[in-house]
């Protein structure tokens, strides 16, 4: 993601419009130059890549772009950390503190008292009495970009950084296979923002995404999960958001506009955020709870047009019925009881509800632990659910839906 | 019409069967539409059960899960006068308020008795992890109870828990319902837009805010009434030095460039201000600073003008006169606790490989910084160089000597650098030292970081100051 300072936009009217790169025949030079820069560079110190840096930024035509795709260049790159000189200062200081208590005629004949001390030159004692600073750490690896992958990243790094300044985001995504939308669905949950979602007539969804105190005021608190939230976006076929964005350096406020035609790429693999507990949970469940197997789960669509996405799906080897699974943790609170009234009603048949103890461990959360809905379809799990603890509750759940 | 009922979630309240209670509460809720009720934000859970109680509306209250205390202190002391009057004005106060003490001026013992009268599970925020551990050390030696730490690699909550700004703007919306009493120490720091959440987020009814320095520039000082209340107490500065501050003195020690060093400070001067001139920047202007970077950002001829604004700035914070000036102080003072500030780690560092020194910057890890500490206050070391970091908070009570070597326009800066050396002791007669390049622009930051009645100067409006203060 791009820092402020870097980031660069222009304004039409009230909208807002990321200067995006292209791959252009210039732009396409000074990727490659940084590219190789940053390999040539393997093996110098930070201070060094930064002095010889910034001579290459200051050839270029646009500096705050060179900045911004060093910054992506420099952020995937690893440093290795200098050996500390904590043993030589303690030395040195206790020898410059006995020193100083009859000082000498000026600070460099001081400094060569100190050195002689130690055995060194005063020009050697300088140099190395605060070499372990992060300036001395030693470039190691660098990721292997293209212009093509660097330019992509700093066009999704350019529009996360202006969302940082955005309280709310509209999306449409529309065309997208269930289990995408699913996918996107469920990395909100994770991110802690909370939507509006609605099923279209014609098959797609809107989502107005947000935080929990957004209702309250304006503030773009919850800016940076957007940001974060954006690269799930960037993986659809077709998508639209909008926002209101504060701009930065208190430069007003605008609306930005983003969807598959801004040509966002989410160059990371592995698209939707999913805690790596999660993922092992699922790909080991078919074999621990057979004749279960795990599915990518389908998401239900409610009379009111409300979506529920569960987070596991379950189907039974000898009678095909299908078992979801929804999970509910400590910041869930509010939708835990909305969705245990669902299914009291009859809307949810086929739904089992997980509950997190941290959850259960809230007043509120006691109460709902009794909730005859959650007594009659919900588990309680830690972080994440076992297989044993899922496997206990289906083979005591009551008249399962079938297909 | 179905009872109110109030809970807590995610930094917030939810306020379910409130629909009829609009006229009551509507200033204080909005209804949300995804959660199918109204919601509040925690700030306001005081203030929403005052107006309940007011109405004799029944309510359900499943937000609070602080608890009621039994604390006792290890060996109390009486307060002095100027602690006794904050602290019975902030009780008068529903027990929220900001209190105004200058630094050295026993804050931290006022707060104590507010935790004592409270009575309530508390949270205490600082700035920084040295302050977080200061306070947790200090809670725990008169509590005698374990003291919570949350911040700098620990994450332990207890009924009384110290964090840092940062740590609780995260963890607020987990556990704002935690605490009955909120206490902001270095409170200027909260109204920022981030930080604020840490006090947003909390049910806490009680709240307490302790700095020396609350004025804000971008006028955030007036949202500290919001999170905090109401300034309840002020005392200056003057009114405490001899009695209750030790005496202390200020001495601006103005030094001459060497000849080359002059020469280059004029030529590197005169260059970026050609510039800045003839790219119609005026710095007088309250976005000039971000024009001329701008600008120098376009061409060549900007880079280099950004070099040359450098390069002067450099020379006037770090000329090898001050250095000779600097050894000239120490020299009179040897043996003394001193803490020689500067604006930069890079002139820190300069000054530390020059004289052999040791420094204390963010860069300095925490086993190392906890150590220098240590024995800056034991006295082993008796000369810290810093950059900022002990600007705030930090007791020191025997340091005695200050020497700005370089510093901002700031004036809380400047007052709380003074502070830290006004700790009373017998005889003490603390020290501080400003170092000013003369025929540089120095001479006109020094002039404005001492507008403040601490250093003989009517004191500056904070509307006047410029842009070194703002957080």
């Amino acid at each position: 993601m791009l820092t402020r300072d870097l980031l660069r936009w222009r304004v039409s009217g009230e909208q807002v419009l990321p200067t995006l790169l292209r791959m252009t025949p210039g732009q396409i030079t000074l990727c490659q130059q940084l590219i190789d820069f940053y390999q040539q560079m393997i093996g110098s110190r930070r201070r060094e890549v930064a002095e010889q840096l910034v001579l290459l930024q200051h050839q270029t035509r646009s500096l705050v772009v060179a900045r911004g795709l060093s910054h992506i260049l420099d952020s995937a790159a690893t440093y290795r950390e200098p050996g500390d000189s904590v043993a030589l200062r303690s030395q040195a200081f206790a020898v410059s503190t006995r020193l100083l208590a009859r000082p000498l005629a000026d600070g460099d004949a001081h400094g060569a008292a100190v050195a002689a001390e130690l055995g060194l030159d005063l020009a050697t004692l300088r140099e190395r009495l605060y070499s372990d600073l992060p300036d001395a750490a030693v470039l190691e690896a660098c990721e292997r970009f293209t212009p093509r992958t660097l330019i992509e990243h700093y066009n999704l790094g350019l529009c996360q950084g202006l969302l940082l300044g955005a309280s709310e985001l509209q999306v449409t995504i529309t065309g997208a296979e269930t289990a995408v939308r699913r996918r996107i669905l469920r990395a909100l949950r994770w991110r802690r923002l909370l939507a509006e979602i609605r099923q279209e007539p014609e098959g797609g969804l809107t989502l107005s995404i947000s935080g929990p105190a957004s209702v309250l005021d304006g503030a773009s608190r919850y800016g940076l999960q957007l940001a974060l939230f954006l690269p799930e976006l960037a993986t659809l076929p077709r998508w639209q958001a909008r926002c209101a964005i504060e701009l930065p350096r208190r430069q007003g406020r605008g609306t930005m506009e983003l969807g598959d035609a801004t040509g966002l790429v989410r160059a990371v693999a592995n698209p939707g955020y999913v805690p790596p507990e999660f993922a092992q949970l699922t790909a080991g469940l078919s074999e621990r709870l057979a004749p279960w197997t795990c599915e990518d789960p389908a998401l239900i669509s409610l009379r009111s047009g409300e979506v529920v996405v569960p987070d596991l799906q379950l189907r039974h080897g000898g009678d095909g019925r299908i078992q979801a699974v929804e999970l509910f943790h400590r910041w869930h609170v509010h939708a835990l009881e909305r969705r245990l009234g669902q299914v009291a009603e009859g809307q949810l048949p086929g739904l089992l509800i997980g509950m997190d103890r941290a959850l259960a461990k809230s007043p509120r959360g006691k109460e709902l632990a009794l909730h005859p809905a959650f007594v009659s379809h919900g588990f309680l799990f830690s972080e994440i659910p076992t297989a044993r603890a899922l496997g206990e509750r289906l083979r005591t759940m009551p008249g399962s839906q079938a297909r | 019409m179905s009872a109110l009922r109030i809970s807590f979630a995610d930094g917030t309240l939810l306020l379910e069967g409130a629909d009829a209670h609009e006229a009551l509460l509507g200033s204080l809720m909005a209804r949300d539409v995804r959660v199918g009720c109204h919601r509040a934000k925690a700030l306001h859970y005081a203030e929403i059960l005052r107006r309940l109680h007011a109405a004799k509306l029944p309510y359900e209250d499943l937000a609070r899960r602080y608890e009621v205390l039994t604390l006792d202190e290890r060996h109390p002391r009486p307060l002095r006068p100027y602690q006794s009057q904050a602290l019975a004005s902030w009780l008068a106060a529903r027990k929220r308020g900001v209190i105004v003490l200058p630094t050295g001026a026993g804050k931290s013992y006022v707060a104590l008795r507010a935790i004592l009268a409270c009575a309530r599970t508390t949270l205490i925020l600082a700035p920084t992890i040295d302050l977080v551990q200061q306070w947790v050390a200090d809670l725990g030696a008169r509590l005698m109870i374990p003291i919570g730490q949350y911040g700098g690699g620990e994450k332990r909550l207890e009924t009384i828990t110290v964090a840092t700004y940062d740590s609780a703007t995260m963890f607020m919306p987990f556990y704002g319902d935690r605490f009955g009493f909120l206490i902001c120490d270095e409170c200027h720091h909260l109204p920022a837009p981030v930080t604020a959440l840490a006090a947003e987020c909390a049910v806490a009814p009680f709240r307490l805010g302790l700095t020396a320095t609350p004025e804000r520039l971008d006028q955030g000082h007036d949202k500290l009434s919001e999170l905090l209340g109401a300034e309840i107490h002020r005392s200056h500065i003057h009114e405490l030095e001899g009695n209750f501050l030790s005496n202390y003195q200020v001495e601006v020690i103005e030094v001459s460039l060497d000849s080359d060093e002059q020469e280059s400070y004029q030529k590197n001067r005169k260059e970026y201000l050609a510039f800045a001139r003839k790219s119609g920047v005026d710095f007088g202007a309250p976005s000039g600073w971000m024009n001329f970077i701008a600008a120098a950002s376009r061409d060549p001829a900007g880079r280099q003008a950004m070099r040359a604004y450098r390069e002067q700035r450099r020379l006037a914070r770090s000329s090898r006169a001050k250095l000779r000036a600097l050894w000239g102080v120490l020299c009179e003072h040897p043996g003394e606790r001193s803490i020689i500030f500067t604006d930069d780690n890079e002139t820190a560092y300069t000054i530390g490989r020059s004289l052999v020194l040791p420094v204390l910057t963010h860069h300095t890890k925490p086993a190392e910084r906890g150590a220098m500490l240590a024995a800056f206050r034991s006295g082993v070391v008796p000369v810290l160089v810093t950059s900022r970091i002990l600007n705030e908070g930090i007791d020191v009570p025997e340091a005695a000597v200050g020497v700005v070597v370089s510093g901002s326009g700031s004036v809380r800066e400047h007052v709380q650098r003074l502070g830290r050396l006004l700790r009373p002791a017998a005889g003490k007669m603390a020290m501080l030292y400003e170092m000013v390049s003369s025929g540089t622009a120095e001479a006109y930051t020094s002039e404005r970081r001492q507008r403040h009645a601490a250093f003989g100067h009517e004191e500056m409006s904070w509307e006047e100051q410029g842009a070194d203060d703002a957080d």
